[in-house]
């Protein structure tokens, strides 16, 4: 194993180099289920409430590992919080918002997992008003189908859940 | 792209998630998922749920400003309806039904919306047809029989609350209602006079209670908002705030400066106050914020208040409602045209409804109950 040769303090190198090479600060993502490895800036990262804690913690080396998260969602939710950093105009992140969620239920699904798990409000809150939305004002038959839940509910509870919610049903 | 042994989404949503998306869908909605599947009919009925949504509801506020009126109706204007305005479209957006049944009142009976908070909403309700002669000095409900009711209008249920326990007759009648954080209890305070009387509701005890001491009637009869657990208004000596938890008036705490028009409101979750005056045909409304609630602590500490915003007007104020979160002043001109002032903008957009000034408040769906609540409708 190579000696490493450190003047100084090494932490503080390390740091250095970092300043140096440009006014931000840079961190390197990895997925570890597929080990894709992303470069994002730090004030993108920390969109992420767990990537921010570890950060201010002081726990964050150069590459932070992300359990659970596969490389293609991850992809996504970067795409996402670096709009989201770069652009104030609420109507312009509105219509970024519904082109960028239009995509199937496995997907959202996804999406939503990762979202929770990396505490990303802004995307959670997004993402769970979109699949709201796509079951609003449907019936339980329709919702099941499209996020694909399997009626376990007896002909009984059915019923006595019908009669006991029919006012919903009123205008 | 789906494979067939990728599982269902709906199979493996953790119950956090589940949460998340319900909690985002109106009320009437979330009861129709209960018939999705036997995991989703058991979180929507765990307390825990309840209190989420409730979350959501109160913080989601601010994108969906809706109060709640009691309005002229529009088809007969000789009765109100408890109706729901909403703020970013300006207009009144449902009407709701009434905490009663159908078959209860052959006729509108009089109502008065006394308060909303949680999603609970109090409402009098007056047993008998207006009485022939309208006395001027009276409040409109003196001396006449009354239900007051504890109403969530978005899952349909209600109670009747006991009756007051002051039953010698009064002219004058102010009524609040609000809710109390630190016991989690919805109260009701009712002020009479002559002779000065008080006396508290509550939800938990299900019962009123005489309150002790010397009493003030607050201005124009009524409370202006309830603001983290103090019922507030204006009167004599000040600004008067009801804890109520403790049960008790908070009074004479001083204006910031001395006025004779002052309405208090909410602002950055703080007790907060609006003055307006008319000096030489220009209007100028000016918030203030409590900086300390110490002096609502008792120990004689004084109420000191820091300045938010000054703004002029081109319109004559005759009254103000409220400041509502977002940056706009709920008022009303001296030509009787309610209106949204909006202070980021500097700018009003006139409010086509005919509402009652002490007869508006924020509202929010929830799913809370309290107990002895009976579906209604």
């Amino acid at each position: 194993m190579k000696k490493l040769k450190f003047i100084g303090n090494p932490l503080l190198q390390s740091r250095e180099k970092i300043n140096m090479s440009s006014d931000k600060k840079w961190l390197t993502l990895k997925t570890t289920e597929d080990n894709e490895e992303f470069v994002v800036e730090e004030s993108v990262a920390i969109m992420s409430n767990v990537i921010k804690n570890m950060v201010e913690d002081g726990c964050a080396s150069s590459v932070i590992p992300v359990p659970r998260v596969k490389g293609n969602a991850m992809g996504k939710i970067i795409e996402f919080c670096k709009k989201h950093t770069e652009e104030s105009d609420e109507k312009v992140l509105k219509e970024f918002d519904a082109e960028f969620l239009n995509l199937g239920p496995d997907a959202l699904y996804d999406l939503m997992v990762s979202a929770n798990f990396l505490e990303i409000k802004v995307l959670l809150d997004s993402v769970t008003t979109k699949v709201a939305d796509m079951i609003k004002g449907k019936s339980s038959e329709e919702i099941r189908n499209i996020l694909k839940i399997e009626n376990d509910l007896s002909a009984e509870e059915i019923e006595e859940s019908r009669r006991e919610n029919c006012w919903t049903r009123q205008e | 792209m789906a494979t067939t042994d990728s599982p269902p989404v709906g199979a493996i949503l953790p119950d956090d998630l589940i949460t998340e998306i319900l909690i985002r869908l109106p009320v009437k909605y979330i009861f129709r998922c209960q018939s999705v599947s036997k995991a989703w009919l058991s979180l929507i009925k765990n307390p825990n749920f309840v209190k989420s949504q409730l979350r959501h509801s109160i913080e989601s506020f601010n994108t969906n400003q809706t109060l709640i009126v009691n309005t002229l109706d529009e088809y007969e204007e000789s009765h109100t309806s408890i109706s729901l305005l909403s703020v970013d479209f300006r207009r009144i957006v449902a009407r709701l039904r009434f905490p009663f049944s159908r078959g209860e009142f052959d006729y509108v009976p009089d109502c008065i919306l006394v308060g909303s908070a949680n999603g609970i909403v109090c409402l009098s309700v007056a047993l008998s047809e207006t009485p022939p002669e309208y006395k001027w000095h009276c409040s409109p409900f003196a001396n006449r029989e009354t239900n007051t009711y504890l109403w969530n209008p978005a899952t349909r249920q209600s109670k009747v609350i006991p009756s007051y326990s002051i039953c010698h007759d009064y002219r004058r009648e102010a009524l609040g209602f609000g809710f109390d954080p630190i016991d989690n209890d919805f109260k009701v305070v009712r002020i009479v006079a002559p002779p000065f009387s008080a006396e508290v509701y509550s939800a938990n005890r299900n019962a009123w209670r005489k309150l002790p001491g010397p009493v003030v009637l607050p201005f124009d009869d009524a409370f202006d908002v309830c603001v983290n657990g103090f019922l507030c208004c204006t009167g004599l000596y000040g600004v008067m705030a009801f804890d109520l938890n403790k049960e008790v008036m908070n009074s004479g705490l001083k204006f910031p400066v001395t006025t004779s028009n002052a309405r208090v409101t909410e602002f950055d979750a703080s007790i907060a106050l609006l003055l307006w005056r008319n000096k030489n045909s220009s209007n100028q409304i000016d918030m203030w914020k409590l900086d300390d609630e110490a002096c609502l602590r008792g120990g004689g500490v004084e109420a000191s208040w820091t300045i938010v915003f000054s703004v002029d007007l081109d319109l004559t104020v005759d009254s103000v409602h409220g400041y509502l979160p977002r940056g706009d002043i709920l008022l009303m001109t001296d030509e009787g045209v309610w209106c949204l002032y909006d202070t980021n903008k500097k700018k009003a957009t006139i409010v086509p409804v005919a509402i009652d000034m002490h007869q508006t408040f924020k509202y929010t769906e929830s799913l809370v109950s309290v107990s002895g609540f009976k579906q209604v409708n």
